[in-house]
Protein backbone atom coordinates (compact mmCIF):
# COMPACT_ATOMS: atom_id res chain seq x y z
CA UNK A 1 0.00 0.00 0.00
CA UNK A 2 1.04 2.99 -0.76
CA UNK A 3 1.01 6.34 1.19
CA UNK A 4 -1.53 8.98 0.35
CA UNK A 5 -0.32 11.75 2.68
CA UNK A 6 2.52 11.85 4.74
CA UNK A 7 3.25 14.59 7.20
CA UNK A 8 5.84 15.41 9.38
CA UNK A 9 6.44 17.65 12.18
CA UNK A 10 3.91 20.15 11.04
CA UNK A 11 2.97 22.46 13.51
CA UNK A 12 0.61 25.82 14.09
CA UNK A 13 1.36 28.28 16.13
CA UNK A 14 -1.49 31.44 17.44
CA UNK A 15 1.02 33.80 19.53
CA UNK A 16 1.42 31.01 22.43
CA UNK A 17 -0.97 28.60 21.46
CA UNK A 18 0.33 25.85 19.59
CA UNK A 19 -2.96 24.78 17.77
CA UNK A 20 -1.05 21.87 16.43
CA UNK A 21 2.49 20.68 17.92
CA UNK A 22 4.72 18.73 16.00
CA UNK A 23 1.92 16.68 14.13
CA UNK A 24 3.27 13.18 12.05
CA UNK A 25 1.44 11.18 10.02
CA UNK A 26 1.33 8.87 7.28
CA UNK A 27 -1.95 7.79 5.43
CA UNK A 28 -2.32 4.73 3.34
CA UNK A 29 -3.95 4.20 -0.03
CA UNK A 30 -7.46 2.47 0.81
CA UNK A 31 -7.75 3.43 4.28
CA UNK A 32 -10.60 4.68 6.15
CA UNK A 33 -8.73 7.38 8.58
CA UNK A 34 -10.24 8.51 11.61
CA UNK A 35 -8.62 11.73 13.14
CA UNK A 36 -10.39 11.82 16.51
CA UNK A 37 -10.01 14.71 19.55
CA UNK A 38 -11.65 16.71 21.77
CA UNK A 39 -12.70 20.12 20.31
CA UNK A 40 -10.22 22.70 19.86
CA UNK A 41 -7.41 19.33 19.89
CA UNK A 42 -6.48 20.53 16.33
CA UNK A 43 -8.42 18.59 13.81
CA UNK A 44 -9.24 21.64 11.99
CA UNK A 45 -6.08 23.40 11.68
CA UNK A 46 -4.43 19.93 10.12
CA UNK A 47 -6.40 19.22 7.88
CA UNK A 48 -6.82 23.03 6.57
CA UNK A 49 -2.75 22.88 6.50
CA UNK A 50 -2.91 20.31 4.34
CA UNK A 51 -5.16 21.70 2.18
CA UNK A 52 -3.30 24.77 1.80
CA UNK A 53 -5.84 27.24 3.28
CA UNK A 54 -4.05 27.95 6.58
CA UNK A 55 0.14 28.74 6.77
CA UNK A 56 1.35 25.91 8.91
CA UNK A 57 4.24 27.61 10.99
CA UNK A 58 6.61 24.91 10.61
CA UNK A 59 7.07 21.48 8.92
CA UNK A 60 6.21 19.55 5.81
CA UNK A 61 3.40 17.76 3.91
CA UNK A 62 3.59 15.51 0.95
CA UNK A 63 0.16 14.20 -1.49
CA UNK A 64 1.02 11.15 -3.28
CA UNK A 65 4.94 11.73 -2.84
CA UNK A 66 4.52 15.56 -4.19
CA UNK A 67 4.72 18.79 -3.09
CA UNK A 68 1.04 20.19 -2.50
CA UNK A 69 -0.03 22.26 -4.93
CA UNK A 70 -3.16 23.25 -6.45
CA UNK A 71 -2.68 19.98 -8.90
CA UNK A 72 -2.71 17.78 -6.07
CA UNK A 73 -5.77 18.97 -4.50
CA UNK A 74 -7.94 18.63 -8.06
CA UNK A 75 -7.13 15.09 -6.85
CA UNK A 76 -8.80 15.56 -3.55
CA UNK A 77 -12.58 16.53 -2.86
CA UNK A 78 -12.37 17.79 1.02
CA UNK A 79 -14.95 19.50 2.79
CA UNK A 80 -14.16 21.86 6.08
CA UNK A 81 -16.39 22.23 8.54
CA UNK A 82 -19.79 23.29 6.93
CA UNK A 83 -21.00 22.93 3.57
CA UNK A 84 -19.70 26.07 1.53
CA UNK A 85 -21.70 27.17 -1.17
CA UNK A 86 -23.21 30.73 -3.21
CA UNK A 87 -26.36 30.80 -0.89
CA UNK A 88 -27.92 32.85 -4.01
CA UNK A 89 -26.73 30.10 -6.52
CA UNK A 90 -28.59 26.51 -7.39
CA UNK A 91 -27.12 23.58 -6.21
CA UNK A 92 -26.19 22.80 -9.97
CA UNK A 93 -25.00 26.38 -10.55
CA UNK A 94 -22.39 25.72 -7.11
CA UNK A 95 -21.40 22.52 -8.65
CA UNK A 96 -20.84 24.02 -12.00
CA UNK A 97 -18.17 26.13 -10.58
CA UNK A 98 -16.37 23.23 -8.87
CA UNK A 99 -16.15 21.84 -12.03
CA UNK A 100 -14.78 24.62 -13.61
CA UNK A 101 -12.32 25.00 -10.80
CA UNK A 102 -11.59 21.29 -10.88
CA UNK A 103 -11.91 20.63 -14.61
CA UNK A 104 -13.90 18.51 -14.87
CA UNK A 105 -16.53 17.66 -17.50
CA UNK A 106 -20.13 19.41 -16.42
CA UNK A 107 -21.88 15.56 -17.29
CA UNK A 108 -20.58 15.09 -13.43
CA UNK A 109 -23.09 17.47 -12.10
CA UNK A 110 -26.19 15.36 -12.56
CA UNK A 111 -24.29 12.11 -11.56
CA UNK A 112 -23.01 13.33 -8.30
CA UNK A 113 -26.81 14.94 -7.58
CA UNK A 114 -28.14 11.83 -8.01
CA UNK A 115 -25.28 10.23 -5.90
CA UNK A 116 -26.49 11.74 -3.14
CA UNK A 117 -30.42 11.72 -4.04
CA UNK A 118 -30.28 15.69 -3.95
CA UNK A 119 -31.98 15.25 -7.88
CA UNK A 120 -35.25 16.79 -6.80
CA UNK A 121 -33.83 20.18 -5.39
CA UNK A 122 -31.13 20.43 -7.89
CA UNK A 123 -32.11 23.96 -9.21
CA UNK A 124 -33.56 25.40 -5.73
CA UNK A 125 -31.21 28.03 -4.03
CA UNK A 126 -28.54 26.89 -1.82
CA UNK A 127 -29.79 29.20 1.06
CA UNK A 128 -32.77 27.08 0.75
CA UNK A 129 -31.58 23.63 1.81
CA UNK A 130 -31.98 22.36 5.03
CA UNK A 131 -28.90 21.11 6.35
CA UNK A 132 -29.02 17.62 6.04
CA UNK A 133 -29.50 18.95 2.11
CA UNK A 134 -26.31 21.09 2.27
CA UNK A 135 -23.98 18.44 3.86
CA UNK A 136 -24.97 16.01 1.02
CA UNK A 137 -24.08 18.62 -1.53
CA UNK A 138 -21.16 19.34 0.11
CA UNK A 139 -20.51 15.53 -0.71
CA UNK A 140 -21.63 16.03 -3.82
CA UNK A 141 -19.09 18.60 -4.35
CA UNK A 142 -16.53 16.34 -3.12
CA UNK A 143 -16.98 13.67 -5.21
CA UNK A 144 -17.51 15.57 -8.22
CA UNK A 145 -14.05 14.99 -9.85
CA UNK A 146 -13.59 10.99 -8.49
CA UNK A 147 -11.32 11.58 -6.06
CA UNK A 148 -8.36 9.58 -4.67
CA UNK A 149 -8.93 10.73 -1.28
CA UNK A 150 -12.32 12.16 0.16
CA UNK A 151 -11.73 14.35 3.62
CA UNK A 152 -15.16 15.22 5.09
CA UNK A 153 -14.72 17.20 8.37
CA UNK A 154 -17.49 16.38 10.68
CA UNK A 155 -19.95 15.19 7.90
CA UNK A 156 -22.34 14.26 10.55
CA UNK A 157 -22.36 17.52 12.48
CA UNK A 158 -26.05 18.96 13.23
CA UNK A 159 -27.83 16.18 11.53
CA UNK A 160 -30.47 14.55 13.30
CA UNK A 161 -30.60 10.50 13.44
CA UNK A 162 -32.11 9.63 10.25
CA UNK A 163 -29.85 12.42 8.37
CA UNK A 164 -26.60 10.74 10.23
CA UNK A 165 -27.48 7.21 9.01
CA UNK A 166 -27.64 8.13 5.51
CA UNK A 167 -24.64 10.24 5.65
CA UNK A 168 -22.75 6.96 7.04
CA UNK A 169 -24.48 4.93 4.51
CA UNK A 170 -23.03 7.16 1.66
CA UNK A 171 -19.42 6.82 3.27
CA UNK A 172 -19.10 3.51 3.81
CA UNK A 173 -20.18 2.87 -0.05
CA UNK A 174 -17.92 5.15 -1.38
CA UNK A 175 -15.12 3.66 0.96
CA UNK A 176 -15.99 0.23 -0.34
CA UNK A 177 -15.50 1.82 -3.98
CA UNK A 178 -11.73 2.09 -2.86
CA UNK A 179 -11.24 5.71 -2.16
CA UNK A 180 -9.18 6.46 0.52
CA UNK A 181 -11.66 8.75 3.21
CA UNK A 182 -9.84 10.75 6.11
CA UNK A 183 -12.80 11.68 8.68
CA UNK A 184 -12.31 14.43 11.29
CA UNK A 185 -14.75 13.77 14.30
CA UNK A 186 -15.37 13.69 18.02
CA UNK A 187 -18.17 11.11 17.41
CA UNK A 188 -16.43 8.06 18.78
CA UNK A 189 -19.38 6.05 17.38
CA UNK A 190 -18.96 7.16 14.04
CA UNK A 191 -15.55 6.49 13.48
CA UNK A 192 -15.70 2.75 14.97
CA UNK A 193 -18.42 2.04 12.69
CA UNK A 194 -16.86 3.37 9.40
CA UNK A 195 -12.87 3.51 9.78
CA UNK A 196 -10.10 1.41 9.27
CA UNK A 197 -7.32 3.34 11.61
CA UNK A 198 -7.58 6.27 13.81
CA UNK A 199 -5.65 8.47 15.62
CA UNK A 200 -6.39 10.89 18.70
CA UNK A 201 -4.84 13.98 19.03
CA UNK A 202 -4.81 16.14 22.14
CA UNK A 203 -4.09 19.79 22.57
CA UNK A 204 -2.57 19.64 19.40
CA UNK A 205 -0.07 16.88 19.94
CA UNK A 206 -0.98 13.23 18.60
CA UNK A 207 -1.57 10.76 21.80
CA UNK A 208 -2.46 7.56 19.62
CA UNK A 209 -1.96 5.81 16.37
CA UNK A 210 -3.46 2.17 15.21
CA UNK A 211 -6.32 0.80 14.23
CA UNK A 212 -10.16 0.39 14.20
CA UNK A 213 -10.17 -3.19 14.59
CA UNK A 214 -7.26 -3.63 18.05
CA UNK A 215 -9.75 -1.56 20.09
CA UNK A 216 -11.64 -4.45 21.48
CA UNK A 217 -8.25 -6.64 21.75
CA UNK A 218 -6.27 -6.14 24.55
CA UNK A 219 -7.64 -6.86 28.31
CA UNK A 220 -11.03 -8.14 28.54
CA UNK A 221 -13.52 -6.87 31.03
CA UNK A 222 -16.00 -9.24 32.79
CA UNK A 223 -19.03 -7.65 34.92
CA UNK A 224 -19.76 -9.96 38.05
CA UNK A 225 -22.68 -9.66 40.38
CA UNK A 226 -24.00 -11.91 43.23
CA UNK A 227 -25.47 -11.93 46.36
CA UNK A 228 -22.61 -12.82 48.66
CA UNK A 229 -21.66 -10.21 51.14
CA UNK A 230 -17.63 -11.58 50.57
CA UNK A 231 -17.66 -10.71 46.39
CA UNK A 232 -15.26 -8.14 46.68
CA UNK A 233 -12.56 -9.89 49.08
CA UNK A 234 -12.85 -13.36 46.99
CA UNK A 235 -12.37 -11.72 43.71
CA UNK A 236 -9.27 -9.70 45.24
CA UNK A 237 -8.08 -12.55 46.48
CA UNK A 238 -8.29 -14.23 42.95
CA UNK A 239 -5.74 -12.12 41.28
CA UNK A 240 -6.91 -12.56 38.15
CA UNK A 241 -7.52 -9.02 37.14
CA UNK A 242 -5.57 -5.89 36.75
CA UNK A 243 -7.94 -3.75 38.05
CA UNK A 244 -11.54 -4.08 39.82
CA UNK A 245 -13.79 -1.59 39.96
CA UNK A 246 -17.33 -1.47 41.66
CA UNK A 247 -20.00 0.11 40.22
CA UNK A 248 -23.31 0.07 42.11
CA UNK A 249 -24.11 -3.49 42.82
CA UNK A 250 -21.69 -4.97 39.83
CA UNK A 251 -18.31 -5.29 39.77
CA UNK A 252 -15.76 -5.01 36.91
CA UNK A 253 -12.83 -6.81 36.26
CA UNK A 254 -10.22 -5.59 33.78
CA UNK A 255 -8.56 -9.26 33.32
CA UNK A 256 -4.78 -9.77 33.49
CA UNK A 257 -4.06 -11.72 30.15
CA UNK A 258 -4.82 -15.12 30.09
CA UNK A 259 -7.83 -15.22 31.77
CA UNK A 260 -11.06 -15.58 31.03
CA UNK A 261 -14.58 -15.29 32.38
CA UNK A 262 -14.35 -19.20 32.90
CA UNK A 263 -11.54 -18.30 34.76
CA UNK A 264 -13.76 -16.08 37.29
CA UNK A 265 -16.84 -17.98 37.47
CA UNK A 266 -14.72 -21.28 38.47
CA UNK A 267 -12.64 -19.18 41.19
CA UNK A 268 -16.02 -18.17 42.76
CA UNK A 269 -17.93 -21.26 42.58
CA UNK A 270 -15.02 -23.06 44.28
CA UNK A 271 -15.37 -20.20 46.98
CA UNK A 272 -19.22 -20.55 47.21
CA UNK A 273 -20.33 -18.22 45.64
CA UNK A 274 -22.47 -18.48 42.59
CA UNK A 275 -22.54 -15.19 40.13
CA UNK A 276 -25.95 -14.21 39.13
CA UNK A 277 -24.92 -11.52 36.65
CA UNK A 278 -21.67 -12.49 34.46
CA UNK A 279 -21.16 -10.82 31.43
CA UNK A 280 -17.88 -10.48 29.03
CA UNK A 281 -17.75 -6.90 27.71
CA UNK A 282 -15.33 -5.83 24.82
CA UNK A 283 -13.76 -2.57 24.67
CA UNK A 284 -15.82 0.70 22.96
CA UNK A 285 -13.66 2.61 21.20
CA UNK A 286 -15.32 5.49 23.15
CA UNK A 287 -13.66 3.45 26.38
CA UNK A 288 -10.47 3.38 24.45
CA UNK A 289 -10.43 6.89 23.96
CA UNK A 290 -11.07 7.95 26.83
CA UNK A 291 -8.13 5.45 28.62
CA UNK A 292 -5.64 7.43 26.38
CA UNK A 293 -7.14 11.00 27.00
CA UNK A 294 -7.05 10.02 30.85
CA UNK A 295 -3.25 7.89 30.23
CA UNK A 296 -2.33 11.33 28.83
CA UNK A 297 -3.50 13.28 31.62
CA UNK A 298 -1.90 11.09 33.98
CA UNK A 299 1.03 11.26 32.37
CA UNK A 300 1.20 14.75 32.07
CA UNK A 301 0.84 15.83 36.45
CA UNK B 1 -7.40 33.30 -18.04
CA UNK B 2 -10.90 31.83 -19.53
CA UNK B 3 -10.90 29.59 -17.27
CA UNK B 4 -10.75 32.28 -14.87
CA UNK B 5 -13.44 34.45 -15.94
CA UNK B 6 -15.86 31.36 -16.74
CA UNK B 7 -15.81 31.11 -13.02
CA UNK B 8 -15.98 34.90 -12.28
CA UNK B 9 -19.04 35.43 -14.29
CA UNK B 10 -20.70 31.79 -13.14
CA UNK B 11 -20.19 33.37 -9.81
CA UNK B 12 -21.61 37.04 -10.31
CA UNK B 13 -23.97 36.46 -13.39
CA UNK B 14 -27.47 35.77 -10.90
CA UNK B 15 -26.57 38.01 -8.00
CA UNK B 16 -28.78 40.64 -7.73
CA UNK B 17 -26.43 43.62 -6.36
CA UNK B 18 -23.88 43.12 -9.22
CA UNK B 19 -26.41 43.41 -11.89
CA UNK B 20 -28.04 46.82 -10.03
CA UNK B 21 -24.69 48.35 -9.97
CA UNK B 22 -23.29 47.20 -13.42
CA UNK B 23 -26.83 48.43 -14.92
CA UNK B 24 -26.69 51.74 -12.65
CA UNK B 25 -23.28 52.14 -14.10
CA UNK B 26 -23.90 51.20 -17.61
CA UNK B 27 -27.42 54.04 -17.67
CA UNK B 28 -25.04 57.09 -16.04
CA UNK B 29 -22.11 56.37 -18.88
CA UNK B 30 -25.04 56.68 -21.57
CA UNK B 31 -26.82 59.88 -19.18
CA UNK B 32 -23.20 61.88 -19.88
CA UNK B 33 -23.09 60.59 -23.45
CA UNK B 34 -26.08 61.90 -24.65
CA UNK B 35 -27.61 64.44 -21.64
CA UNK B 36 -25.22 66.90 -22.05
CA UNK B 37 -26.38 68.82 -24.90
CA UNK B 38 -30.33 68.75 -23.95
CA UNK B 39 -28.44 70.07 -20.83
CA UNK B 40 -26.40 73.45 -22.40
CA UNK B 41 -30.13 74.14 -24.12
CA UNK B 42 -31.64 74.23 -20.90
CA UNK B 43 -28.54 76.49 -19.74
CA UNK B 44 -29.21 78.78 -22.61
CA UNK B 45 -33.02 78.92 -22.27
CA UNK B 46 -31.95 80.21 -18.23
CA UNK B 47 -29.50 82.22 -19.95
CA UNK B 48 -32.31 83.84 -22.26
CA UNK B 49 -34.69 84.49 -19.39
CA UNK B 50 -31.86 86.32 -17.66
CA UNK B 51 -31.17 88.75 -21.04
CA UNK B 52 -28.24 87.03 -21.78
CA UNK B 53 -28.78 86.16 -25.54
CA UNK B 54 -25.24 86.41 -26.57
CA UNK B 55 -24.19 83.78 -24.04
CA UNK B 56 -24.61 80.21 -25.78
CA UNK B 57 -23.48 76.98 -24.27
CA UNK B 58 -24.91 75.07 -26.95
CA UNK B 59 -22.22 75.81 -29.78
CA UNK B 60 -19.79 74.92 -27.24
CA UNK B 61 -17.93 71.89 -29.43
CA UNK B 62 -18.74 69.12 -26.41
CA UNK B 63 -19.45 66.31 -28.53
CA UNK B 64 -17.24 67.22 -31.82
CA UNK B 65 -14.62 64.92 -32.95
CA UNK B 66 -11.94 64.51 -31.78
CA UNK B 67 -13.15 66.72 -28.76
CA UNK B 68 -15.53 64.67 -27.78
CA UNK B 69 -13.21 61.32 -26.64
CA UNK B 70 -11.36 63.79 -24.05
CA UNK B 71 -14.49 65.11 -23.06
CA UNK B 72 -16.37 62.02 -22.24
CA UNK B 73 -13.58 59.77 -20.96
CA UNK B 74 -12.77 62.51 -18.36
CA UNK B 75 -16.62 62.81 -17.06
CA UNK B 76 -17.30 58.85 -17.32
CA UNK B 77 -14.56 58.10 -14.87
CA UNK B 78 -15.90 60.09 -12.21
CA UNK B 79 -18.75 57.39 -12.16
CA UNK B 80 -16.14 54.41 -11.78
CA UNK B 81 -17.29 54.21 -7.53
CA UNK B 82 -20.41 52.64 -9.08
CA UNK B 83 -18.01 49.49 -10.70
CA UNK B 84 -15.59 49.59 -7.80
CA UNK B 85 -19.07 48.67 -5.39
CA UNK B 86 -19.84 46.16 -7.61
CA UNK B 87 -16.32 44.74 -7.43
CA UNK B 88 -16.10 45.02 -4.01
CA UNK B 89 -19.42 43.08 -3.14
CA UNK B 90 -18.00 40.51 -5.01
CA UNK B 91 -14.78 40.12 -3.51
CA UNK B 92 -16.05 40.56 0.46
CA UNK B 93 -18.47 38.21 -0.37
CA UNK B 94 -16.03 35.78 -1.19
CA UNK B 95 -14.75 36.11 2.30
CA UNK B 96 -18.05 36.72 4.38
CA UNK B 97 -19.17 33.87 2.53
CA UNK B 98 -15.92 31.83 3.05
CA UNK B 99 -16.05 30.25 -0.36
CA UNK B 100 -12.61 31.76 -0.84
CA UNK B 101 -11.96 29.25 1.50
CA UNK B 102 -13.37 26.96 -0.36
CA UNK B 103 -12.61 27.43 -3.92
CA UNK B 104 -8.67 27.06 -2.66
CA UNK B 105 -9.54 23.73 -0.72
CA UNK B 106 -11.51 22.72 -4.42
CA UNK B 107 -7.99 23.71 -5.97
CA UNK B 108 -7.62 26.93 -7.23
CA UNK B 109 -4.49 28.42 -6.21
CA UNK B 110 -4.98 31.70 -4.03
CA UNK B 111 -2.69 33.62 -6.69
CA UNK B 112 -5.80 32.52 -9.06
CA UNK B 113 -8.46 33.47 -6.93
CA UNK B 114 -7.00 37.05 -6.87
CA UNK B 115 -6.55 36.57 -11.10
CA UNK B 116 -10.11 35.32 -11.52
CA UNK B 117 -10.87 38.85 -9.88
CA UNK B 118 -8.80 40.74 -11.50
CA UNK B 119 -9.18 39.31 -15.03
CA UNK B 120 -12.97 40.27 -14.42
CA UNK B 121 -11.88 43.80 -13.44
CA UNK B 122 -10.00 43.54 -16.63
CA UNK B 123 -13.52 42.21 -18.44
CA UNK B 124 -15.19 44.69 -16.67
CA UNK B 125 -13.21 47.68 -17.48
CA UNK B 126 -12.92 46.35 -21.62
CA UNK B 127 -16.96 46.66 -22.26
CA UNK B 128 -17.34 49.83 -20.68
CA UNK B 129 -14.56 51.23 -22.45
CA UNK B 130 -16.15 49.59 -25.69
CA UNK B 131 -19.75 51.02 -24.63
CA UNK B 132 -18.69 54.27 -24.29
CA UNK B 133 -16.78 54.68 -27.39
CA UNK B 134 -19.69 53.29 -29.13
CA UNK B 135 -21.77 55.76 -27.30
CA UNK B 136 -19.20 58.42 -28.57
CA UNK B 137 -19.13 57.37 -31.96
CA UNK B 138 -22.97 57.33 -32.36
CA UNK B 139 -23.12 60.56 -30.59
CA UNK B 140 -20.12 62.13 -32.05
CA UNK B 141 -21.75 61.44 -35.63
CA UNK B 142 -24.56 63.14 -34.78
CA UNK B 143 -23.36 66.80 -33.55
CA UNK B 144 -19.92 66.69 -35.03
CA UNK B 145 -19.81 69.65 -38.34
CA UNK B 146 -17.04 68.28 -39.73
CA UNK B 147 -16.24 64.31 -40.39
CA UNK B 148 -13.13 62.75 -41.22
CA UNK B 149 -11.58 59.60 -40.75
CA UNK B 150 -8.20 61.07 -39.09
CA UNK B 151 -10.61 63.15 -36.78
CA UNK B 152 -12.66 60.81 -35.56
CA UNK B 153 -10.60 58.53 -34.53
CA UNK B 154 -7.26 61.14 -33.74
CA UNK B 155 -7.81 60.88 -30.08
CA UNK B 156 -9.45 57.56 -30.02
CA UNK B 157 -6.61 56.81 -27.50
CA UNK B 158 -8.31 58.16 -25.05
CA UNK B 159 -10.86 55.81 -24.57
CA UNK B 160 -7.53 53.07 -24.27
CA UNK B 161 -6.64 55.37 -21.66
CA UNK B 162 -9.82 55.02 -20.10
CA UNK B 163 -9.71 51.51 -20.01
CA UNK B 164 -6.35 51.82 -18.29
CA UNK B 165 -7.64 54.18 -15.37
CA UNK B 166 -10.84 51.99 -14.86
CA UNK B 167 -9.10 48.57 -14.39
CA UNK B 168 -6.61 50.24 -12.21
CA UNK B 169 -9.18 51.96 -10.04
CA UNK B 170 -10.85 47.98 -9.92
CA UNK B 171 -7.58 46.90 -8.59
CA UNK B 172 -7.52 49.01 -6.12
CA UNK B 173 -11.04 48.50 -5.25
CA UNK B 174 -10.41 44.67 -4.96
CA UNK B 175 -6.93 45.31 -2.55
CA UNK B 176 -9.33 47.34 -0.35
CA UNK B 177 -12.13 44.62 -0.64
CA UNK B 178 -9.63 41.88 0.37
CA UNK B 179 -7.84 43.57 3.13
CA UNK B 180 -11.61 45.06 5.08
CA UNK B 181 -13.59 41.83 3.84
CA UNK B 182 -16.26 43.31 4.97
CA UNK B 183 -19.25 44.80 1.97
CA UNK B 184 -20.58 47.84 3.79
CA UNK B 185 -17.21 48.94 5.70
CA UNK B 186 -14.99 48.15 2.90
CA UNK B 187 -17.86 50.71 0.56
CA UNK B 188 -17.51 53.18 3.42
CA UNK B 189 -13.59 53.22 3.67
CA UNK B 190 -13.20 53.60 -0.39
CA UNK B 191 -15.52 56.61 -0.14
CA UNK B 192 -13.61 57.64 2.26
CA UNK B 193 -10.37 57.37 0.75
CA UNK B 194 -11.78 58.14 -2.29
CA UNK B 195 -13.26 61.42 -1.65
CA UNK B 196 -11.95 62.81 1.38
CA UNK B 197 -8.81 61.42 2.37
CA UNK B 198 -6.83 62.43 -1.10
CA UNK B 199 -8.66 65.71 -1.81
CA UNK B 200 -7.39 66.82 2.11
CA UNK B 201 -3.96 65.55 1.16
CA UNK B 202 -3.87 66.33 -2.69
CA UNK B 203 -5.62 69.88 -1.64
CA UNK B 204 -2.94 70.76 1.33
CA UNK B 205 -0.33 69.82 -0.86
CA UNK B 206 -0.96 71.08 -4.01
CA UNK B 207 -1.85 74.57 -1.77
CA UNK B 208 1.83 74.57 -0.55
CA UNK B 209 3.09 74.06 -4.13
CA UNK B 210 3.46 70.11 -3.88
CA UNK B 211 1.99 69.46 -7.12
CA UNK B 212 3.86 66.20 -7.89
CA UNK B 213 1.52 64.99 -4.93
CA UNK B 214 -0.95 63.47 -7.64
CA UNK B 215 1.41 61.05 -8.18
CA UNK B 216 1.36 59.31 -5.06
CA UNK B 217 -1.92 59.31 -3.98
CA UNK B 218 -3.48 56.14 -6.18
CA UNK B 219 -6.94 57.28 -7.34
CA UNK B 220 -5.47 61.20 -7.60
CA UNK B 221 -3.07 59.44 -9.97
CA UNK B 222 -5.67 57.05 -11.86
CA UNK B 223 -7.82 60.91 -12.02
CA UNK B 224 -5.09 62.57 -13.67
CA UNK B 225 -4.23 60.23 -16.80
CA UNK B 226 -6.91 62.19 -18.42
CA UNK B 227 -7.19 65.68 -18.03
CA UNK B 228 -10.23 67.73 -17.66
CA UNK B 229 -10.80 69.67 -20.85
CA UNK B 230 -13.45 72.11 -20.09
CA UNK B 231 -11.76 74.93 -18.92
CA UNK B 232 -10.32 75.27 -22.68
CA UNK B 233 -13.82 76.25 -23.86
CA UNK B 234 -12.86 79.47 -21.64
CA UNK B 235 -9.72 79.69 -23.30
CA UNK B 236 -7.22 78.11 -20.61
CA UNK B 237 -4.29 75.79 -21.61
CA UNK B 238 -4.70 72.58 -21.21
CA UNK B 239 -2.94 69.32 -21.50
CA UNK B 240 -5.23 67.92 -23.87
CA UNK B 241 -2.96 64.71 -24.02
CA UNK B 242 -1.97 61.59 -22.16
CA UNK B 243 1.71 62.29 -20.72
CA UNK B 244 4.25 59.71 -20.35
CA UNK B 245 4.86 59.98 -16.54
CA UNK B 246 1.45 60.70 -15.55
CA UNK B 247 0.76 56.78 -17.22
CA UNK B 248 4.15 55.80 -15.58
CA UNK B 249 2.21 56.50 -12.24
CA UNK B 250 -0.82 54.45 -12.81
CA UNK B 251 1.20 51.14 -14.50
CA UNK B 252 3.31 51.65 -11.57
CA UNK B 253 0.18 51.89 -9.48
CA UNK B 254 -1.51 48.88 -11.02
CA UNK B 255 1.80 46.76 -10.26
CA UNK B 256 1.86 47.64 -6.85
CA UNK B 257 -1.49 47.12 -5.28
CA UNK B 258 -1.50 43.91 -7.91
CA UNK B 259 1.47 42.63 -5.51
CA UNK B 260 0.12 43.84 -2.52
CA UNK B 261 -2.68 42.02 -3.23
CA UNK B 262 -1.45 39.05 -3.81
CA UNK B 263 0.76 39.08 -0.69
CA UNK B 264 -2.06 40.03 1.42
CA UNK B 265 -3.89 37.08 0.59
CA UNK B 266 -1.25 34.47 0.49
CA UNK B 267 0.06 35.32 3.87
CA UNK B 268 -3.63 35.39 5.38
CA UNK B 269 -4.84 31.79 6.71
CA UNK B 270 -8.74 31.44 5.09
Amino acid sequence: MDTVLSIKNLSKHYGKIKALDGLSLDIKRGSVFGILGPNGSGKTTTLGMVLDVINPTSGLFEWFGQKSSSATRKRIGAILEHPIFYPYLTGVENLMIVCDIKGVPYSRVDEVLEQVSLGERKDSKFKTYSLGMKQRLSIASALLCDPEVMILDEPTNGLDPQGIAEIRELIIEIANSGKTIIIASHLLDEVQKVCTHFCVLQRGRLIHNGLVEDVGKGSLSVEVKADAENLEQVLESAQMHKQLKRELDKYILTMEDNYGAADVNKYLFDNGITAKHLVVKTKTLEKQFLEILKGQEGGQS
Amino acid sequence: MMRLLRIELRKVRPSKSFKILASMYLIALAIICVGVMPFFQYLKSKFEDFDLDGVDPTIIPFYEFPDIWQNITSVAIFFKLLLGFSLIFSVTNEFSYRTIRQNVIDGLSKREFIMSKIVMAGFLSLVSAAFLFVLGLITGFIYSSEITFSLVFEDAYFILAFALQLFTFLIFTLFVGALIKKSIIAMGVLIFWTLVVENVIWGRMTYLGYDWIGYLLPVKAVNQLIHIPFPKYLFQEVQDYVSLPELGAVIGFMLLIYWGTIKLVEKRDL
